[in-house]
């Protein structure tokens, strides 16, 4: 592959984006307009004065050339709600969607590896059960029934962690990356941390459901695939130990499948997001862009858009790129 | 072992829903949409076996016409996404080429956004409605099908038979009918499965928050939302059509892993 | 994950101790969404008039706390000329306003506020106006076709000529986007070249706190103003937490995670009434909610029709349900608080037999098929439209009338209800300033089928006579006799099946003392306080 045709494909996915994430919001019914001046109803004369100053009695050509131009340098526009630059929300909101992300990607794995490894290497005992139904619940459940579920027993029910909210009220934590769980340690607030943290645990947890279940099925599932591999065979005859065998061997052919439902998982954060800010009141992404659909905020959703596809985008191709190196011959039917 | 009896599981869950589901065809306790006075959040009893909603309607009722609209609309975006996703992706391997590219460029586009998000966005366009739930959710399982489809289709497209058929002169239909879609048939059925209970969690979602099946269907997400509120008055609101509803959405992953392990012998043991 | 467990465990740890030390000076209010800009001219949703004009600023006139009676604001006394054209206001003395980290007064407030506040929402083209704002509330009150113009003339004393004499003007200038902004603030913002947008993050007025941070759709902060012209507020901190779903911000009233709560679902008040940590307090909203009757469609231009829907309808269920009894059913368009309303008109009634009669008279014995719109949001005067419409078709069914159930989201809801695509629609009012005209003109005057918030399209030349007269007279019962006397011709035309007034409900923590709900929605904490 040569540089020019890399080039090319960045261009052609940089318009194929814009594109979409400009005509997507324009194609629902309804526009901004109608929705800022409510119940109350306006003369014709009115509409059409709004309609100037927010830049949509212009042509569509001429928004979405206008569009493209400032998105090439990272300018979004001013949302129709707030009458801020876009920039302002997404710089608060993005932090909060990651740090919630990560950490739910963290325990996720780490359990889900440990689990997988566990009912892998006891193979139909009852941690080999466990694991396995619990990866399948775990799939199949609705993430919005489960949040609920989650905060009725762990908030309000045994009051062990805060019902929502990123953290207690009595913390003013001064913006820097936007991370409460950085920002609160640079400014050396620690009970700030813990507060974070601790509001930090059910989202996650909720949130790291779907991907937990996954990467035990995945662990598993390779594990076993891998144990029966000639090498493995000559290894153990070799007499190596067997925390040897899994380290070395095991877990360095199993990476690649891991890594790639790593990167399935994650892709798939933001849909479990929508609906875990939506009910922890987590001050992310995944609520906002569903709310600027809601009110029409074409720049806001233009905005969430182009982000959310250029994130998944750059999953898929590190993950394609992974996979090329570490295994060319891996099929991609890892799981879904 | 494990795997037959968990296949089993899910079958047996699956018939259970059927039957309800068909049953709530031709008999239901009382109208999913009769309004019962003075009965508002009754406790279950002998005249509502499940207690009632807070407009005071039978909430077996609903539950059971719920089974219809979500068993409804998983089967039958099952049945679209191997229609449309399998034939595109046995019709990419087959011809390869710019056509390929073309559909594999077009699959990443759908994909590109967050399914949810996708969907969400398809049912705010058309509007909501039954039909457009059903066309939203379709489209948002097409690309994960076409995929795995096309795929295996390569796989075989790669094999000794098939281009001793193209060298004979076979006709390209006779092809894939006879040797491209018989080798694809696993992945399709197993894949169709796992679209069936996507769909139903993504029409549930999309319920949940105010969209997709309009009223008066009881659709289970729809009926989650309502009941959010009653929680601790009423927690049979809403723990009954969640548990339903994960009950059915694994049952069909059963289904679909059990399916995967009989006729992929060399997936056994795989999860 | 043994140090994720070490990290968790010690976190609840440090939590427990670190929340009780300093709670006792924390008021947090725990409301349903997030403020769209905090400068009070630009919005508004009841959302951002309470972060911005309740909190931050003050008025010329205020409304009573509790009441929609007018009092002196920031104007200590006012006098209003014999054709009705002139205002003169007395401004109060020794009034501050805030500062901020980059704006400290250099004078307390005076006439140029208010003529700054009111001739930048007048004329776009003024130097302190905010390029490209809309002034939506102040132009949807027709004040820029009302002013002819401000003046002071001297630094406490302001008069306002009007173009015509107009009854509810003194009540339009207690409304949140009157809310006297600093002269010398937006100045200065052109000045050091911050500009005229942060009046929209940063509001700077001389209301009860000072607005401090706001952490994008989370927390809202502000501090007791200690020259507070009415006194210093008795809490230091007022915490505003936004919580988006109802049941969440129930569950954290519960656990004394907030110390007021706004818009609890009606079905929790029961069980909100009966926990002995949380009090409720509700009060008659200004509002009403409605079944619309297109009635520039078939078969809904025939009254007959109209009343046999109407007779059709168990209003009752409807409040037992719906509202769970937190309203009062409706007859008029206006609300049972609101001075004017006529108490003779006739209620609904609920006859199916007289029903069907009725719809065979119209000659149709055998029903018709027809939409009714459902609300998509929950608003204040409507908790759940849908559930609503179900109820209904359940009614109408009952005398053969087919209902579909049809629902858009909202900004397509309006649009195509504004255009007239509807048959019959869910809809209601909440009142800006307590005045009936701003219920009757704006929702069944002829004017408005234009403007679109006529929803039932119903121009009537006798009812629009009377509100009109009622617009210009300025005697409090001169206007009421017009007012009654509309309310007889709409409850005999029925252009609405009117269902509810619904009562406007606050949780509070049992430590709250001196709060008043406030029948416009507002919230103020100027005189509130913590056991």
């Amino acid at each position: 592959m040569s540089i020019l045709n890399n080039t090319l494909k960045i261009i052609l996915s940089f318009l194929f984006i814009s594109l979409m994430s400009f005509s997507i919001i324009r194609l629902i019914p309804g526009d901004p307009v109608t929705n800022i001046i409510g119940e109350r109803g306006a003369s014709e004369e009115r509409i059409q004065e709004v309609r100037k100053n927010l830049g949509l009695d212009k042509s569509v050509f001429e928004q979405y050339a206008i569009f493209t131009k400032n998105a090439l340098v990272g300018d979004f526009g001013e949302s129709i709600v707030t009458k801020q630059p876009v920039w302002n929300d997404f710089k608060v909101l993005w932090p909060a969607t990651f740090e919630l992300s990560i950490l739910a990607i963290l325990w996720s794995s780490i359990a889900g590896l440990a689990l997988g490894v566990l009912a892998a290497s006891k193979r139909n005992s009852f941690w080999d059960y466990g694991a396995v139904s619990l990866s399948t619940i775990g799939f199949a459940m609705p993430l919005f029934w489960w949040g609920l579920l989650v905060i009725f027993f762990f908030a309000v029910t045994l009051g062990w962690f805060p019902v929502s909210g990123r953290i207690s009220v009595e913390f003013d934590v001064p913006y820097r990356t936007g991370l409460f769980l950085i920002d609160s340690l640079l400014s050396g607030q620690f009970a700030a941390f813990f507060s974070a943290l601790k509001h930090m645990a059910l989202p996650a947890f909720v949130l790291g459901t779907v991907s937990l279940a996954l990467i035990v099925r995945v662990t598993r599932s390779s594990f076993i695939d891998i144990q029966k591999e000639d090498y493995i065979r000559t290894a153990r005859a070799k007499g190596l130990q067997p925390s040897q065998i899994l380290f070395k061997h095991i877990f360095k052919n199993a990476l690649p499948q891991i890594l790639t439902a790593l990167g399935l998982a994650f892709g798939q954060l933001l849909t479990g997001a929508i609906m875990t800010e939506t009910l922890f009141s987590w001050p992310g992404l995944g609520r906002w862009i569903v709310k600027s659909i809601e009110a029409r905020d074409y720049p806001a959703v233009q905005a969430g858009l182009f982000y959310s596809m250029v994130v998944i985008v750059l999953i898929n191709f590190v993950t394609d790129e992974m996979i090329k190196v570490v295994n060319p011959k891996m099929r991609d039917n890892v799981k879904l | 072992m494990m795997k037959n009896k968990s296949f089993v599981i899910g079958l047996c869950l699956f018939l259970f829903f059927c039957a309800m589901a068909l049953l709530a065809a031709f008999w239901t306790p009382y109208s999913y949409q009769e309004v019962f006075e003075g009965a508002s959040l009754l406790k279950p009893s002998a005249r509502f076996l499940l207690g009632t909603d807070d407009l005071g309607r039978d909430l077996l009722s609903r539950l059971m016409v719920g089974a219809q609209l979500s068993l409804g609309i998983g089967v039958l975006v099952g049945g679209f996404a191997v229609i449309v996703g399998a034939s595109l992706g046995i019709i990419s391997a087959y011809y390869g080429k710019k056509l390929d590219e073309f559909l594999v460029q077009i699959m990443n586009g759908i994909q590109a956004l967050p399914s949810l998000l996708l969907a969400l966005f398809v049912v705010a366009i058309l509007g909501g409605g039954i039909f457009n739930t059903i066309l939203s959710v379709t489209l948002v399982s097409i690309p994960v099908m076409f995929r795995l489809v096309r795929s295996s289709a390569m796989v075989e497209m790669s094999k000794d038979y098939i281009v001793a058929a193209r060298a004979v002169g076979a006709s390209d239909y006779r092809i894939i009918k006879s040797h491209l879609f018989p080798n694809c048939i696993t992945p399709i059925l197993v894949q169709s499965a796992v679209c069936c209970s996507e769909a139903i969690l993504n029409t549930a979602a999309l319920g949940f928050l105010g969209l997709g099946i309009p009223a008066p269907y009881p659709e289970w997400g729809t009926m989650l939302s309502d009941s959010k509120n009653f929680i601790e008055t009423a927690p049979q609101l809403m723990t009954i059509p969640g548990l339903c509803l994960l009950l059915l959405i694994l049952s069909t992953q059963l289904i679909s892993d059990g399916l995967r392990d009989q006729l992929d012998p060399k997936l056994r043991g795989r999860s | 994950m043994k140090k994720i467990l070490f990290f968790l465990g010690l976190s609840a740890l440090v939590m427990s101790s670190a929340s009780i030390s300093s709670a006792a000076q924390n008021f947090i209010l725990c409301m349903e969404g997030s403020p769209a800009s905090f400068n009070p001219q630009l919005v508004s949703d009841g959302v951002s008039m309470n972060a911005s004009s309740q909190a931050v600023f003050n008025r010329l006139v205020e409304f009573k706390k509790g009441t929609t009676e007018i009092e002196s604001g920031l104007a200590e006394s006012w006098t209003i000329s014999k054709d009705k054209k002139t205002y003169t206001f007395k401004l109060r003395k020794n009034v501050s306003f805030h500062a901020n980290d980059f704006f400290k007064p250099t004078r307390g407030f005076k006439a140029d506020d208010v003529i700054y506040t009111f001739k930048s929402q007048m004329d776009t083209k003024h130097p302190l106006a905010i390029p490209a704002a809309n002034y939506e509330y102040f132009k949807a009150m027709e004040l820029d076709q009302l002013i002819a113009g401000v003046k002071k003339t001297d630094d406490y004393t302001v008069v306002f000529e009007l173009k015509r004499a107009e009854a509810p003007f003194l009540a339009d200038l207690a409304m949140d986007f009157a809310s006297i902004q600093s002269e010398e603030y937006a100045t200065a913002l052109t000045k050091n070249g911050k500009g005229l947008k942060t009046l929209e993050i940063q509001p700077i007025g001389t209301g009860p706190f000072v607005f401090k941070s706001y952490q994008k759709d989370s927390t809202i902060r502000y501090k007791a103003f200690d020259q507070y012209f009415r006194g210093k507020p008795k809490i230091e901190n007022l915490i505003f937490v936004i919580v988006a779903d109802s049941t969440v911000r129930l569950q954290k009233m519960k656990n004394g995670e907030c110390n007021v709560m706004t818009e609890p679902q009606p079905q929790d008040l029961e069980q909100i009434a009966k926990m002995p940590n949380l009090k409720l307090v509700s009060t008659e909203g200004i509002n009403v909610s409605y079944i619309a009757f297109n009635t520039q469609k078939k078969p809904f231009d025939n009254l007959k029709v109209r009343q046999a829907l109407s007779l059709a309808m168990n209003q009752k269920s409807y409040i037992d349900l719906i509202y769970r009894s937190q309203g009062t059913a409706a007859k008029n368009p206006i609300p049972p608080t609101m001075w004017s309303y006529n108490k003779a008109t006739a209620a609904n009634v609920f006859d199916i037999a007289k029903a069907k009669a009725l719809l065979a008279e119209a000659g149709f014995a055998n029903g018709f098929e027809t939409e009714l719109w459902t609300l998509p949001v929950s608003r204040a005067y409507l908790p759940n439209g849908k559930k609503l419409g179900e109820l209904i078709q359940a009614d109408l069914a009952k005398i053969g009338v087919k209902i579909k159930l049809v629902t858009y989201d909202w900004p397509v809801y309006l649009e195509k209800s504004k255009r007239g695509e509807h048959q019959m629609i869910q809809f209601g009012w909440t009142g800006d300033n307590g005045d009936p005209d701003n219920f009757m003109n704006v929702l069944l005057g002829c004017s408005a089928v234009k403007a679109g918030s006529n929803y039932a399209r119903w121009c009537n030349e006798e009812f629009d006579t009377l509100l009109q007269k009622a617009k210009v007279d300025s005697t409090p019962k001169a206007r009421t006799a017009f007012y009654e006397k509309a309310q007889v011709i709409f409850t005999r035309e029925k252009p609405w099946y009117p269902i509810a007034h619904a009562k406007l409900n606050k949780v509070i923590s049992n430590q709250v003392t001196g709060y008043k709900i406030d029948p416009f929605g507002h919230e103020q904490f100027e005189s509130v306080d913590l056991k």
